[in-house]
């Protein structure tokens, strides 16, 4: 039997075509998952690959394509195991592909399948076909489904594989993930990489262009015969259809084959152009590049790392760890992409927080909100690898060290994941004093990389800034050192610069000076905080001075029409805080800084303005003066005032009465539940938002350890307010002192008593004054549904 | 395909308050965010219809309802249409940032998925003469559990990237499935300027359209 990794080393190989098309063509009945029919008429699909073997494919997909027991459920198994055996048999000469396609639903952060669960379809699907040649995984638009689908058949067979998504004229899939992210992430796990389905074979051309331009793994291509109509006609035929596969045979493309629409006629004249022509070998140069799911960094120009999430030396931060405000994280990501942050780093290390689980969670948050790429920065292995699994795309490791055990324990990960690492010039010894040590570490740290596989470009040295005002020689070593490593190796480098001012006065200037040399020294990746004006600039300086920005064009944009602040309308300065937060002007938060400089004590601000100001909104709202949108931007304007009193209250010193929220298990719509948080929050309430889509356990466990008084649940749909019953029933069971709310544009004050709820709600203003009662014993003129 | 200004003031709860400068420019910032993030897609397939099942496919749309909304008819065009993952991502992330933003937006983008979907009907309704309304999963007593096998039928996954989740909910969520009858003949349904209050049974819903029209 040929070996199918030989057989792509230097050949043009032939997959098969198309099965649906073939189905259609023979009328056969294939209800809504036409594998079952490996089961009920294998003769059907036999037909079809031996149609394919005859047409001279080297390699036939089983019938699995929509088999995984997402979508087939407990005959998965079954199909699968028959279908390679199928396969097998109808064409005994021919290398056997194990066929995956998506799971059809839609992974977090998008929708509400689990990386580990769909983990789990794809092993039972490798385990269940274990007796194929290769592994082909095709049609992916998610690329976090892929690198599910990817990881289980690296961790469970030996079996080649093949990964191949599909693209539209935008050059993304349907989630969003460019060409680039794809090649990029899923190249160190997949033998193979390419594209199929999609649209027609010629529109395929820029897509696969890029590929080859971006990796030397072979390419598969497998397009559509053009996009099918209504009645399921596609337009490309044979000839025209091969013709343009010869072109992607010219761009060196391993292996050719047919998707939606084509057929053995198709496949025939493949085979032709596979026997003609001669396969060229890649000529792509290796890139320095990271990247999400959604957005490619390449490190061939400054590329600035942002600082801000991390809780060393950060009240704010650590407070967001320790109380799981998440929310906090998201805004400083967003406020860094903003402010110019080209990628993020991430670290969770507190000493009394799980790092890994506090890791995991903001990487998967993270992706929710930015397009960034991360840097997972942490030195623990089983945290980096529970972050890198999370994380759909590629990370750079920040940091291994010269020590041994920091190279033993975190390159393999890295090199498993395929992520780029920070190379920390340190070792047991501490920091070395002179550049000849320096560069000595991280000389060792490149070879031991280079042993597993990750090359020179995937390797960012630090070569670490210490405190000039303490040991003021090791500035320029720092320089040095930056200079000596570029000038030796293909590597890039990075640095944290702003230690370099510790101690000092005016620590900007020393900062932005230390910066701007570094830069002239090679550094290509400084990590800083950018939401300072100073840094960026002297990036943008650097830049423009270097010739990366041509005729000095961003720099330009983005200064010369600077400084100029919006000058506030008059009445705004006058105004008080109770008119800028009803007209839900951000102002309001430099009024509010204003009163707490000038003196008012934040809980009077609390009790005297923001809360009567919050009041007479909330009551305009019910008497129908203001709508949604004004209710909700005074809500904003009150959060970023007590934004502005967490900064000057001392840690933990803010902890209000809790109150647990989250919308129903197999509930996504979590946008009333939202509103309710926000206003909540506003009122000073300590908000736990457990998301959408909550296990109705999850809900009884956390209300239960928080020792929470008061539980607001939310459903939108019909189907789901049973679930939002069994979260009752447990915890009235687990946690009887805690009362419970409930709210959604399903629920009627009827129905929210029969499921056995204390309170419905029929808007946020509604949860505010059940609030009050409960916490405060205010009177409530809403009905208590039940004792 | 366009986001109806007055339909998204109804979601949004207005009732004739007056509109600030504020609130107006959110809105206007929030439907250009959306139009720009939207990637509308669709896919529609034709079956034959025996008043039970659409044939070749195994799969009966169940419920009285349906079938009264089919009846009569042959053919049955089944479609699904979303205007994209990005609508979704752009919510999640307006939410960390502006509230009143992020709800004037996604009240926007069910605008907008129900534009889109006005827009492909009337294409479909062009190429295959008259059409019944939009029958969606949820409507009357057609359940939500056939969901999976509309999308599973269409391949609206690979297709159009739109999935099914395990509680039967559509991913991305901006995105509509239904089934329409192929009348044969008779006047065409006005997808774009029906009133869609007055075809649905919830009489209870607070987004109702109460303006006598």
């Amino acid at each position: 039997m040929k070996n199918f990794l030989d057989l792509i080393s230097d050949k043009i190989v032939v997959f098969d075509g198309a099965m649906g098309s073939m189905l259609q063509q023979m009328r056969v009945d294939t209800g809504t998952l036409p594998e079952k029919l490996v089961l009920t008429s294998p003769e059907v699909f036999a037909g079809i690959h031996r149609a394919y073997a005859a047409a001279g494919a080297d390699v036939i997909s089983t019938a699995t394509f929509g088999a995984n027991a997402a979508k087939a459920g407990e005959l998965s198994d079954g199909i699968i195991s028959a279908a390679v055996k199928l396969a097998r048999d109808s064409a005994p000469s021919k290398l056997i592909a194990l066929d995956l396609g998506p799971t059809g639903q839609m992974l977090e952060p998008l929708g509400t399948m689990t990386f580990d669960q769909a983990y789990d379809v794809y092993r039972r699907a490798v385990v269940a076909g274990k007796d194929s040649d290769l592994v082909l995984i095709e049609t992916m638009s998610d690329l976090a489904e892929l690198r599910a689908a990817l990881l289980a058949v690296r961790e469970n067979s030996s079996l080649p594989v093949v990964a191949s998504m599909t693209f539209f004229d935008n050059m993304r899939t349907f989630t969003g993930c460019d060409v680039t992210s794809f090649v990029l992430t899923a190249a160190p796990l997949a033998d193979a990489i390419g594209v199929n389905c999609s649209l027609g074979p010629d529109q395929l051309l820029p897509i696969v262009e890029k590929i080859a331009s971006l990796t030397s793994k072979p390419i598969i291509v497998q397009p559509n015969a053009g996009l099918p109509d209504e009645e399921g006609n596609y337009s490309v035929g044979a000839e025209e259809f091969a013709a343009y596969c010869s072109k992607y045979v010219d761009l060196g493309v391993a292996i050719i084959g047919g998707c939606c629409g084509t057929t053995p006629e198709h496949i025939k004249l493949l085979r032709k152009i596979a026997d003609r022509g001669v396969r060229r070998q890649s000529s792509a140069k290796p890139v320095s590049a990271i990247c999400s799911a959604r957005r490619a960094v390449m490190f061939d120009a400054v590329r600035v790392i942002g600082e801000r999430i991390n809780p060393t030396g950060k009240k704010a931060m650590k407070e967001a760890l320790r109380s799981g405000d998440y929310d906090y994280v998201s805004r400083q990501a967003i406020e860094q992409e903003e402010a110019g942050a080209d990628v993020l780093d991430v670290n969770a290390g507190l000493p009394d927080i799980d790092e890994k689980a506090a890791l995991v969670h903001m990487v998967t948050l993270l992706q929710r909100v930015t397009d960034l790429p991360l840097q997972i920065d942490c030195t623990k292995p089983d945290a980096i690898e529970a972050a890198l699994r999370a994380y759909h795309g590629k990370a750079i490791v920040n940091s291994v060290s010269g020590d041994d055990d920091s190279l033993d324990g975190i390159l393999p990960v890295a090199a498993k994941y395929g992520a780029a690492i920070v190379a920390l010039c340190v070792d047991k010894n501490g920091v070395p004093e002179t550049v000849e040590d320096r560069l000595r570490i991280a000389r060792k740290i490149i070879s031991a990389a280079k042993k597993y596989g990750i090359p020179e470009q995937d390797i960012f040295v630090d070569c670490l800034t210490l405190t000039v005002g303490a040991q003021q020689e090791q500035a320029v070593r720092t320089l040095e050192a930056i200079r000596r490593i570029k000038s030796e190796y293909e590597v890039r480098t990075v640095l944290g610069v702003s230690n370099i001012s510790f101690g000092l006065p005016e620590r900007k200037a020393i900062n932005t000076a230390f910066l701007s040399a570094a830069l002239w020294a090679g550094l290509d990746a400084p990590i800083l905080n950018p939401n300072i004006p100073e840094n960026m600039q002297a990036v943008a300086a650097f830049k423009a001075l270097c010739g990366e920005d041509v005729n000095c064009a961003a720099y330009t944009a983005k200064y010369s029409a600077a400084p100029k602040a919006e000058a506030s309308p008059s009445d705004e300065n006058q105004a008080d805080l109770a008119y800028l937060i009803r007209k839900g002007l951000p102002t309001a938060q430099a009024k509010a800084a204003a009163m707490l400089d000038g003196g008012i004590a934040p809980l009077e601000l609390v009790n005297l303005h923001l809360i009567p100001a919050l009041n007479s909104v909330g009551d305009d709202y019910e008497k129908g003066t203001l709508f949604l949108p004004q209710l909700i931007a005074a809500a904003d304007a009150a959060k970023l005032c007590f934004d502005e009193i967490k900064k000057r209250m001392p840690e933990s010193s803010v902890k209000g009465d809790t109150i647990v929220l989250a919308t129903v298990e197999g509930d996504v719509h979590d946008i009333g539940k939202n509103i309710v948080k926000t206003v909540l929050a506003n009122y000073g309430y300590d908000v736990v938002d457990l998301g959408k889509n909550v296990r109705c356990e999850t809900v009884a466990e956390e209300v239960k350890r928080r020792g929470a008084k008061l539980c607001g649940l939310s459903a939108l749909m019909t189907t789901t307010v049973p679930n939002m019953q069994r979260t009752i029933e447990l915890l009235r069971r687990d946690c009887p002192d805690c009362s419970i709310m409930v709210g959604g544009a399903v629920l009627t004050e009827d129905y929210a008593r029969k499921i056995g709820a204390d309170y419905y709600c029929k808007d946020a203003a509604a949860d505010v004054r059940i609030a009050a009662h409960i916490f405060k014993g205010e009177p409530l003129d809403l009905p208590r549904l039940r004792g | 395909m366009i986001v109806d200004r007055r339909e998204l003031l109804r979601y949004l709860g207005w009732r004739g308050q007056d509109i600030d400068t504020g609130t107006q420019k959110a809105i206007d910032e929030a439907c250009d965010l959306c139009l720009a993030a939207a990637r509308p897609a669709h896919t529609a397939v034709l079956f034959d219809y025996d008043g039970d099942s659409l044939v070749g496919t195994g799969f009966s749309p169940g419920g009285a309802d349906i079938r009264r909304h089919l009846s009569g008819c042959a053919k049955v065009i089944v479609l699904a249409v979303t205007i994209g993952a990005d609508i979704d991502r752009t919510t999640e992330r307006l939410f960390s940032s502006s509230s009143r933003k992020a709800v004037i937006f996604d009240s926007a983008a069910s605008c907008l998925v129900e534009s889109f979907a006005d827009d492909v009907c009337d294409e479909l309704q062009r190429k295959y003469g008259p059409l019944t309304s939009r029958f969606s999963c949820g409507y009357g007593d057609f359940p939500l559990a056939a969901q999976r096998d509309i999308c599973s039928l269409l391949r609206a996954d690979t297709r159009i990237g739109l999935c099914v989740d395990a509680g039967g909910s559509l991913v991305p969520r901006k995105s509509i499935t239904a089934l329409l009858g192929v009348k044969g003949d008779g006047k065409p349904f006005p997808f774009s300027q029906a009133d869609k209050c007055a075809l649905c049974a919830n009489a209870n819903c607070a987004a109702r359209n109460r303006e006598p029209r």
